[in-house]
């Protein structure tokens, strides 16, 4: 669960990509990539803060009057929300339980038409988690 | 996750860890099932269950893919629910910064409740109608090659 009030903070505005999909994590020594067994995936949307990450990722933050979706090529229905809360976190080795608040967590879904790197449309529904 | 208190030091980021080229910033497929949404009233929900995620502990080490320290894999589970509050608005961005886009848009409130693992905790929020939500909005959008295509 991400923080977009972390990121404000930072000034960034948002990064990009281009979506291959969840799965397991792959066992690399800094695993960072998770794979799904697709022969197509979506595209990044254009625009947003460039600059981001490895791969000179690029973003859109989302609020108002930004665009929520992250995925490219893209027609359906979307939805975004900024979330806080509290969460009691529990240390499964010691027992020990903590109440900590989460702020500003962005969550948004899309869910529709997309056309994929393939060149054809599919249909599909994705969450930023 | 921050340590309670004004100020309170990042402790935990979890998100699944897509970037280009491997993926979409943080976004992840999901079963068509996993999301509902009307889009004349702006009520929707979002549900998935173990979702695979990293913990990067910090914001920063999560954009730099850091290893300071190093990330540890875990799952998320998690249930948001909009309602929408209206009303609606037709936004069309030529802005980069702010996205290339077209659609509808309905102002709307949000909660979720959430678990999580990784490593040596175990996350579990309170109900879900004890969050609130700061921004929250549901609508229909058409971006990229569709702006001209239809």
């Amino acid at each position: 669960m991400r923080t977009i009030v972390s990121r404000r903070k930072l000034g960034f505005g948002a990064l990009g990509a281009t979506l291959v999909g969840s799965g397991t994590a792959m066992a690399d020594d800094r695993p960072r990539k998770r794979e799904l067994p697709w022969t197509f995936a979506p595209v990044p949307v254009q625009g947003g803060t460039p600059g981001l990450g490895v791969g000179n990722a690029y973003h859109v933050f989302g609020g108002p009057g930004q665009e929520p979706a992250t995925t490219g090529n893209f027609k359906g229905s979307v939805g975004i929300a900024f979330l806080n809360g509290n969460v009691t976190r529990t240390n499964v080795k010691t027992g020990e339980q903590e109440y900590l608040p989460f702020n500003g967590t962005d969550m948004r879904f899309m869910t529709g038409t997309f056309r994929g790197t393939d060149g054809k449309d599919h249909q599909g529904t994705f969450a930023l988690v | 996750m921050f340590l309670p208190g004004t100020g309170g030091a990042q402790v935990h980021e979890l998100n699944p860890t897509q970037f280009p080229p491997v993926g979409l910033f943080w976004t992840v497929p999901l079963p068509a099932s996993g999301v509902q949404v009307d889009p004349t009233s702006g009520n929707a929900y979002l549900r998935a269950t173990k979702v695979p995620i990293f913990d990067w502990t910090s914001l920063e080490n999560a954009l730099f893919m850091g290893n300071n320290p190093p990330p540890i894999p875990g799952w998320v589970s998690f249930h948001v629910v909009w309602k929408g509050t209206g009303p609606a608005s037709e936004i069309n961005s030529t802005d980069p910064t702010k996205g290339i886009f077209a659609g509808t848009f309905i102002q709307a409130t949000a909660q979720m409740q959430w678990s999580a693992a990784a490593g040596d905790f175990t996350f579990e929020s309170d109900p879900l109608d004890t969050s609130i939500s700061t921004f929250a909005e549901v609508g229909q959008e058409t971006n990229g090659l569709f702006l001209t295509t239809g």
